[in-house]
């Protein structure tokens, strides 16, 4: 049973992860006063990345490094509850708590981390280090503020700290859920915060070396991420399952294309 | 053991085999086997052995002795012969420095028990908490102050490190692992018993421990000399223990913790020393590149750096989970912010430490010619490393036997169902399975990566890399990497961290020691007649006083 679930929510994951990715970009291109890709582009993306072949591969710490950071990503969506009232879409998440996805959430850019390494590119090894140098900057407001919860709802348990708000927690402490929202847009690499990938200069970061499956799965990665970090974020401080209707996706799509859009925001 | 034959008739020594002292025996035990196993690489003078089984010796004394005077006894001889066993290797300056903080440390200790002492007549740790009641309040914030101190030197918490990273970092590459495992430990192993014998002291620990963690991890981030910065991560990893032994739960965070730091340490140190051995290069920025020359060492150091830094599927989780519930639950949030803070803070130092070693591209051509490390260094390696991989996959495994210490020290059991749980007040969560999911997880995208048609070619050099469209060659300096976090010094918080230094203090202290010695000297010059002269008018005060 607990397969299946698992399964499903990696299938939810999969196409919700990729429209909300295809959907920013969209919206983005308004912003910019121009048309951009629909909003499928990124499976078109995605299945065209793993079909192509690999220019270059440098041992296997470069090949085993994607596949960790992929695993990393997965498994976070899995401890992560979709939804905290009912039976489904729970996957994992009895089994693991809060400072487990806070940790889980590194593992990622860890594989990232030592396959940029193993590629010996030191363009990618600058990429690394401003991502790690960001990592610490962007945490400590994030633990703040998710300690603070833990502590107001006296679990470390994501289904209860969800469970026991009465009122959105994003409105009962404003200041902790501001802060959290300026960390949480430095960690998918927004507009302020987008010096890792290095969109203004000539290599892209730490995927400077990457072709084929291996950029695939840093770009697939990326979209599991923005899910799980709408996720880890979202679900303690909002309580949206009793506003919209209990069983439909609607809930997390509304929220999520909210954040969305303010992120857009943030980038002009 | 009785004294009165000896007319020394109120000394009462005893020894005593308890659960915690158990535990620390165990760690003796397993570092200095694992220790001695790469002993058979080096060439060593017979002395080294001598005096290395007396240092064991009496590190065994001070865990099993149950009064102070055995415990001072064993702390000295600890002392003394650690710096005979440093001094094979260390410069003078760095020798002077451990036998100066560690003759401060044995005097202090010295001065806090003879204080203890002096209340209730009686050594033994059952008679200590009524000996601290007896004493009045000054007394007692003077015997705290001795005893800290004395902790602090031996932990090296910041302000008290001095002389820890320039011994740790010019010892004996074999010394070393059972430097930072083991020796560090009896200072935890002290305090455990100041904290659960004696007296609570929560603020200071609070802050000491905090102020170490932070200091330490941003001035590991920036050496460049492996073991140094090795060293400053130990500082780091102690800071935690001291931090959460500053909570009334803490304890069994504290022990988990110190588990596990003894068996990452041991890692660490040992896989350095291997490194070492077949490089003879000790900075980060000589070595680079190894990780297909040395494929065993890289995966070992792989999983020592996931302990370190604390992620899931291996043992540093299961620590820090503990530690940071127990700061949870006592509500010391900004403190468990500043605690997890410096924990992510700490992924730099250990990215740096596999990427300067290991990755990137190799700095010097004998580089490309290394072989494998021996087994005899790859055999403690594998033992240590599914140590740490079974209490990550079960973390609840070592939970019975620290609930039999809290027993015996009186205090909260952890709740404990299976071995494949680790639970808190604050949450729970299930080690085998995330150690599953991991696996399974892994092994199916790799399956799918596998099945993925791939014709990736195999570089002809490693100068086959995107670089701006131009071509690097051997002159071309690519391993810059090992220098990262050099560029976090431009942050206030950070600059100041790593402008300062304990140094100025002392070497402060050293000046104004010169000027007092100086005045002394004047009057002490050897001339007899001033010398009569003050001894006169010494004895003239002292009957005028005694008169009076």
């Amino acid at each position: 049973m607990i397969l299946f679930d698992l399964l499903f929510m990696l299938l939810v994951a999969y196409i919700t992860g990729f429209l909300y990715y295809g959907l920013y970009r969209n919206i983005t291109a308004r912003f910019q006063r121009r048309l951009g890709p629909p909003v499928w582009q990124s499976f078109l993306d995605s299945i065209k990345f793993f079909s192509k072949e690999e220019s270059i591969s440098h041992g296997w710490m470069f090949y085993l490094g994607p596949v960790i950071m992929m695993s990393g990503a997965i498994m976070t969506l899995f401890f992560i509850p979709l939804f905290h009232t009912g039976e489904s879409f729970k996957g994992l998440s009895s089994y693991g708590n809060l400072f487990l996805v806070l940790y889980l959430l590194v593992l990622g850019p860890l594989g990232n981390a030592l396959a940029v390494g193993a590629s010996g590119n030191p363009f990618g090894v600058m990429g690394v280090t401003r991502g790690l140098s960001r990592l610490f900057a962007l945490e400590l407001p994030f633990y703040i503020a998710v300690i603070a919860l833990m502590s107001l709802s006296g679990s470390a348990d994501i289904v209860c700290i969800a469970s026991s708000q009465t009122e959105w927690n994003a409105f009962a402490y404003p200041l902790l859920f501001i802060a959290a929202l300026f960390s949480f847009v430095g960690m998918m690499g927004q507009a302020p915060f987008d010096v890792v990938g290095a969109p203004v200069e000539v290599y892209s970061g730490p995927a400077s070396e990457f072709s084929g499956k291996f950029f695939g799965s840093t770009y697939e990665p990326k979209c599991h991420l923005y899910l799980c970090k709408t996720g880890s974020d979202g679900t303690p401080l909002f309580r949206w399952c009793k506003w919209i209707c209990r069983t439909s996706y609607q809930e997390f799509w509304v929220i999520s294309i909210c954040h969305r859009l303010w992120c857009n925001v943030r980038k002009i | 053991m009785e004294f009165s034959l000896y007319g020394l008739s109120d000394i009462v020594l005893s020894l005593k085999v308890t659960a915690l002292a158990n535990f620390f025996a165990f760690l003796i035990v397993l570092s200095s086997i694992t220790v001695l196993f790469i002993a058979q690489n080096y060439r060593l003078k017979r002395s080294f052995y001598l005096l290395f089984t007396l240092l064991v010796a009496s590190l065994f004394l001070i865990v099993y002795a149950h009064d102070y005077l055995l415990f001072f006894i064993g702390w000295e001889v600890m002392s003394i012969t650690t710096y005979f066993l440093l001094s094979f290797t260390l410069s003078k300056e760095a020798l002077h420095k451990y036998i100066l903080f560690a003759m401060a440390s044995a005097l202090s200790l010295f001065v806090a028990i003879v204080l203890l002492y002096s209340t209730q007549h009686s050594f033994l740790y059952e008679d200590a908490k009524q000996s601290y009641l007896a004493m009045s309040e000054g007394v007692q914030q003077l015997f705290t102050l001795f005893m800290l101190i004395a902790i602090f030197i031996k932990l090296g918490t910041i302000g008290f490190h001095y002389w820890l990273v320039d011994a740790y970092e010019e010892s004996h590459n074999l010394f070393t692992p059972f430097l930072s495992a083991m020796l560090s430990k009896m200072g935890l192993y002290a305090l455990i018993l100041f904290v659960a014998n004696i007296t609570q002291v929560t603020y200071v620990l609070a802050v000491m421990g905090l102020l170490t963690t932070v200091i330490a991890t941003f001035k590991a981030i920036e050496q460049e000399s492996i073991k140094r910065l090795l060293a400053y991560s130990s500082v780091a990893q102690l800071g935690y223990i001291v931090t959460v032994l500053s909570v009334a739960d803490g304890m069994g965070g504290a022990l988990y913790h110190a588990l596990i730091h003894t068996l990452v340490k041991l890692l660490l140190f040992i896989n350095i020393a291997g490194v070492i051995y077949v490089t003879q290069k000790e900075k980060l920025s000589d070595l680079g590149g190894l990780i297909y020359k040395l494929p065993q060492s890289f995966v070992f150091l792989l999983i020592g750096i996931v302990v370190l830094a604390g992620m899931p599927p291996l043992g540093g989780f299961a620590s820090k989970f503990m530690i940071y519930t127990a700061l949870l639950d006592a509500k010391y949030l900004l403190l468990l912010a500043g605690v997890m803070f410096s924990s992510a803070s700490a992924f730099i130092y250990v990215y740096k430490l596999i990427y300067g070693i290991y990755l990137g591209h190799p700095t010097h051509k004998n580089l490309e010619e290394v072989k494998e490390v021996p087994w005899t260094f790859l055999a403690p390696q594998y033992l240590l490393a599914s140590l740490l991989v079974i209490i990550g996959t079960f973390p609840g495994l070592v939970i019975p036997y620290i609930n039999r210490i809290l027993g015996e020290l009186n205090l909260t059991l952890l709740s404990f169902e299976t071995i494949q749980t680790l639970i808190t007040s604050y949450a729970q969560y299930n080690g085998f399975v995330v150690m599953g999911a991991f696996g399974g997880i892994f092994v199916l995208v790799l399956m799918m990566f596998m099945l993925l048609r791939s014709k990736a070619k195999k570089p002809k050099n490693r100068f086959d890399i995107a670089y701006c469209a131009e071509e690097p060659n051997e002159a071309t300096h690519l391993h810059y990497g090992y220098s990262m976090g050099q560029e976090l010094k431009r942050v206030g918080l950070i600059h100041l961290i790593a402008k300062n230094s304990s140094k100025y203090f002392y070497d402060f202290l050293a000046k104004q020691m010169q000027y007092f010695s100086e005045v002394v000297r004047k009057i002490y010059s050897g001339n007899l007649l001033l010398n009569f002269n003050i001894a006169v008018l010494f004895l003239i005060i002292l009957l005028l006083w005694s008169l009076k």
